[in-house]
């Protein structure tokens, strides 16, 4: 029973930081419309700004968190303003493309500038854990968990508490009358992909110490957010959050139960269900 | 207007047949043809930290063999491919092989890159000299043209289970029948034949394997796995890694208190440096089976070999000054790229005609290599000359335990000072 605890609780963890870095995939997609294949790309970008910020300045992912998150921002700004606000009204496939090749260029931009090693943030807490009982907790996974649910939920609220969050749902809604409402849509478009990005990047800092920067370390996280929000409502913010503890269980489940070569394959049977029998996702509307 | 364009269709393919049959060995110039040889590894992507090591080492072979006047009077001129995965490993060798018209291909690092590459190669006759992947598939598979250096997977994993059932078991005071023992592996064909020979061994050997478990390389999250390492409370773990993979399992088992007495990495992964490095202190007594490496130079007995191996030893510290010691991947890489240029193309009557050159890697026994073991393929293009040896992580460094005649210090730690049970 002890370890059946212990994987429920593992798998809880996991899915925290999924579900963090899935909400701000959720929220382009749901606000903006628009398809981000390059995601998992900048959770990548934000490990090596962490790591960086560990070797140059020994500063650890915790300390150098608003800087990290500061300069996600203006990445976020920068590849709406040049990049996304070109193919706002285009087809989805044509979304889907670009995003893909802005991945490929990431990865191998990473490449060239911090070469294939992997880059280990190791600090105290990498390797320390909180025993509580019979229970053995990775401090680490512990405080990302606990920050990837307070940033996801006051997201919930910033939404629906806030002016801003406000127009932005309206923007998701029907963005032309607010247009008419006097809602400036493309400064909405460029806040959402902003906010998307910095999760995505707090993400990529909370598992910094865990988990090693190297230029392809996004590409399953990216997947992984996919899936996570399509089974969780594609546009759905407590869907994303819902999906990606959901994804954490079943991988920590069907890892423990039936087999860690099981983990992927459980949840991808997961989202092909959902495909089949409500494609509209669990939290999805239709 | 037809007319004329006829004559000129006929000159150009009349003159395109002349200069087409003054191929051969030699130019019109006089000087020799290039034997032009590819080297195809991962050089973007995941591996391509080690990938560019191989290519690096291969290059410096290909200088050596050069700098002594090529193979058979030719300079040899390599064309390097980046295959940062299985597909894009068989696409680089149609291109090699097709374009470029490579007769020797260098390869591949990764099991599945080999795997891929071989498919396209040897159906062109194209030979492919493999020192990186070590899947059994690579020489169980009826290729007639695929010759691996170093040992293969099913191999090194009986190695490293054949010390557990024996030096392991007597430190530790138990019988093997009572020594319990946990495989895990990532889940691509290389994982797989190690495990698999490790098995065999453990079973053959009558110790108690308490469980078994495959992963793909991906994973994020070991917590489960490690969980059920921990219900099975084996005393020997052996593992099949690459290095990322490997220090997320060092991690997890850490933190969920899981480590065994004894911790037997497999493969590449454990051999890493960045392995060590990353897990610190705590992989002091870990141990990790693999090719010799960084053997000292009186080993090699035939001065001129000793010459060799010392020139490549600074050749490769030159280009990557951020190391202390070359990888093992580029040793063998060097050593396979080397060994075929010098000592087996020589004896190829034809190097235009693989047949002859498989018969000259075929007959061609050597008593040593610059890996430290003696090159004698079977029929299925497998050195069986090739061996494993035991190493342990001793203060960051790795010493080779066993075998008695390469060992350069004794096992420590056994059991682990940080085992948990």
């Amino acid at each position: 029973m002890e370890q059946v605890f212990q994987v429920f609780v593992s798998g809880l963890l996991s899915g925290g930081i999924y579900a963090l870095a899935s909400v701000g995939l959720a929220l382009i997609f749901g606000i903006a419309g628009l398809v981000n294949f390059a995601h998992g790309e900048y959770l990548m970008l934000a490990m090596y700004f962490a790591f960086w910020m560990y070797g140059i300045f020994s500063l650890d992912p915790y300390q150098s968190a608003l800087i990290n998150l500061a300069l996600m921002a203006i990445l976020g700004y920068l590849t709406y303003k040049f990049i996304m606000e070109r193919v706002l009204d285009s087809s989805h496939s044509i979304q889907m493309l670009l995003t893909l090749g802005l991945s490929m260029v990431l990865q191998n931009l990473a490449l060239m500038l911090w070469k294939a090693d992997y880059r280990n943030t190791r600090i105290a807490m990498t390797t320390s854990t909180l025993d509580l009982g019979p229970l053995h907790l990775s401090t680490a996974r512990v405080l990302a968990f606990v920050v990837a649910i307070a940033a996801s939920v006051a997201l919930y609220y910033f939404l629906h508490k806030t002016y801003t969050g406000a127009a932005m749902r309206a923007v998701a809604q029907n963005g032309k009358a607010a247009q008419l409402m006097g809602i400036n849509l493309k400064k909405t478009y460029a806040l959402t992909f902003i906010i998307g990005i910095t999760l995505v990047g707090l993400a990529g800092l909370l598992i910094t110490p865990i988990y090693p920067a190297f230029p392809t370390a996004g590409a399953p996280y990216g997947i992984l957010c996919f899936i996570v929000v399509v089974i969780g409502g594609l546009s759905s913010i407590p869907g994303a959050i819902f999906g990606g503890l959901l994804i954490g269980l079943i991988e920590s489940f069907a890892g423990y139960f039936i087999g860690p070569a099981f983990q992927q394959a459980a949840y991808f049977l997961l989202f092909i269900l959902v495909l089949i029998f409500k494609p509209s996702g669990l939290f999805g509307k239709g | 207007m037809k007319k004329f364009l006829a004559v000129l269709l006929i000159l150009v393919l009349v003159l395109g047949t002349i200069t087409g049959c003054g191929g051969g060995a030699e130019e019109p110039s006089g000087e020799a043809v290039p034997f032009k040889v590819g080297a195809i590894y991962p050089l973007s992507g995941a591996n391509a930290l080690l990938g560019n090591q191989c290519l690096d080492a291969v290059q410096i072979a290909v200088d050596f063999v050069n700098e002594k006047g090529g193979v058979q009077g030719r300079p040899i001129e390599l064309v390097s491919a980046d295959a940062p995965d299985p597909t894009a490993a068989a696409t680089e060798a149609g291109r090699l092989v097709d374009q470029v018209g490579v007769k020797v291909v260098f390869g591949s690092l990764a099991s599945g890159n080999a795997l891929a590459i071989a498919g396209v190669t040897d159906k062109s006759g194209v030979v492919l000299v493999e020192s990186g992947g070590i899947a059994d598939a690579l020489t169980d598979s009826n290729f007639k043209y695929v010759y691996r250096i170093l040992d293969k997977g099913g191999l090194r994993g009986a190695v490293g289970a054949e010390y557990v059932g024996t030096s392991i078991t007597e430190t530790l005071g138990i019988a093997p029948a009572d020594a319990k023992v946990f495989i895990i592996h990532e889940e691509s064909s290389y994982g797989e034949s190690v495990a698999n020979g490790a098995e065999a061994k453990v079973k053959e050997m009558g110790m108690q394997l308490v469980g078994r478990a495959h992963y793909n390389t991906t994973i994020t999250d070991m917590s489960a796995l490690v969980l059920q390492i921990k219900q099975a409370k084996p005393d020997v773990l052996l593992t099949v890694n690459y290095v990322n993979d490997a220090i997320l399992l060092v991690d997890t088992l850490k933190q969920l208190q899981a480590m065994p007495k004894v911790f037997m990495g497999l493969g590449a992964g454990t051999t890493d440096p960045n392995f060590a490095m990353t897990v610190g202190t705590d992989s002091d007594g870990f141990f990790c089976t693999d090719m010799p490496t960084n053997l000292p130079l009186d080993v090699f007995e035939d001065e001129e070999m000793r010459a060799t191996v010392e020139a490549f030893r600074e050749a490769f510290l030159a280009k990557n000054s951020n190391l202390k010691n070359a990888s093992i991947a580029a040793e063998a890489a060097f050593a396979g790229a080397y060994t075929f240029l010098n000592n087996i193309l020589p004896n190829a009557a034809d190097l235009d005609d693989p047949e002859t050159i498989r018969t000259a890697a075929l007959e061609t026994k050597l008593d040593m290599t610059t890996l430290g073991f003696g090159w004698d393929l079977g029929e299925d293009g497998q050195n069986y000359a090739a061996g494993a040896n035991i190493n342990q992580w001793q203060s960051g460094s790795v010493v080779t335990v066993a075998p008695e005649s390469l060992k350069n210090g004794d096992a420590i730690n056994v059991p682990l000072p940080i085992a948990n049970f």
